[in-house]
């Protein structure tokens, strides 16, 4: 198989991937948007070959992945603000530590103050 | 006179290259990822006391384990190379340092691994023994130690490229002459090779985005381009 037809694939898995990302925002956001969107960048670079220009397609799964990750990082940039938001009010501070300690078992003191001791310095 | 190829023009050299033949070279880093993971927690682990015994056996099994990782290396650059030039790579090119003239692969890497263990050495001997363990200037300390010896030994990396290729190109068996001929190879195109790496800090920033799962595609073409550079700086020498 020539390698043209290679490429077509790797531009093809870019666009499926750039697709999965933005999909994955929504269903299990932080980390899987991350990966997804970066591979679907590095495969749209890749599928250029020798050509200084991406194909239509690869353009298509950056800018689906750009996408993916831009909203991903939205997202989590909103839910930064939202706890520290909470962190200033005592009320909604003990609402969050009782919603997570229901969900998980543990409270979110007890995660930071554990995140704190690991911290190398 | 011979012009080298520019930055973008091997770049897209090694894109070239890789169609068809992604998965092999995804596999060929792993496997060297998997291996330099594996032996690089070796020597920590197995010299657990913060004496000078304890810091002797360090360097040792540090040492060992570079010479190991770098003859792995040879195999992973001669898979590169071959789909460079369009050549059919077979399974045992990532042990093919390991395979026939064994000493001189040995006397090569160690020659490398040296320099490489005198770079980190600072950092170790920090982390061994300067106390005060969770100190905050205690640990800056030990960092700036250990970027700059990442830095020493990446310029030693641009300063003998291409001694790899050179080992399995000639049959040189002195070590300092092939390390020599690299020096000269590099020679006028140092600032061209350390902008063609810096053209690749983008995609590794993205590979860290990722969490490191699209680092097996980036340095897979971080490979082919330099496979493509050597070519070029041999190119360029058979021209002259």
């Amino acid at each position: 198989m020539d390698k043209t037809y290679h490429r077509i694939q790797q531009a093809r898995l870019a666009v499926y991937l750039g697709t999965a990302s933005i999909i994955f925002t929504f269903f299990m956001p932080v980390i899987m948007p991350y990966v997804l969107g970066s591979v679907a960048i590095v495969f749209a670079i890749l599928s250029k070959g020798p050509e200084d220009r991406m194909s239509s397609r690869a353009c298509k799964a950056c800018v689906l992945a750009s996408v993916g990750l831009a909203l991903n990082t939205a997202m989590i940039l909103i839910s930064v603000k939202t706890m520290a938001d909470a962190a200033a009010d005592p009320v909604r501070w003990k609402q969050l530590n009782d919603m997570v300690y229901r969900m998980n078992g543990y409270t979110l003191d007890e995660v930071l103050s554990q995140l704190r001791s690991s911290l190398p310095f | 006179m011979y012009s080298h190829r520019s930055i973008r023009q091997l770049k897209a050299d090694a894109r070239n290259a890789l169609p068809g033949r992604l998965s092999g070279a995804v596999s060929c880093v792993l496997l060297y990822t998997l291996a330099s993971l594996s032996l690089g927690r070796l020597p920590a682990d197995l010299a657990p006391s913060r004496t000078v015994p304890g810091l002797l056996l360090y360097c040792l099994l540090t040492y060992a384990a570079e010479i190991l990782l770098r003859m792995v290396a040879i195999g992973m650059h001669l898979r590169f190379l071959k789909y460079r030039f369009d050549l059919p790579a077979a399974r045992g090119d990532l042990g093919v340092a390991f395979r026939g003239d064994v000493d001189r692969a040995v006397r090569l890497c160690g020659l490398r691994a040296l320099f490489s263990l005198a770079c980190m050495l600072p950092s170790v001997l920090c982390a061994w023994f300067l106390p005060g363990e969770g100190d905050t200037s205690r640990a800056l300390l030990y960092y700036l130690l250990f970027f700059a010896g990442i830095l020493g030994r990446f310029l030693f990396s641009v300063l003998y490229f291409g001694a790899d290729q050179l080992f399995l190109e000639f049959q040189e068996p002195s070590a300092l002459r092939l390390l020599r001929t690299a020096r000269h190879l590099t020679r006028g195109s140092r600032i061209r090779l350390l902008l063609f790496y810096l053209s690749y800090v983008p995609l590794h920033l993205l590979g860290l985005l990722s969490l490191g799962a699209a680092e097996p595609w980036i340095l897979s073409y971080v490979h082919a381009g330099e496979a493509a550079f050597y070519a070029d700086l041999m190119e360029a020498r058979k021209k002259s």
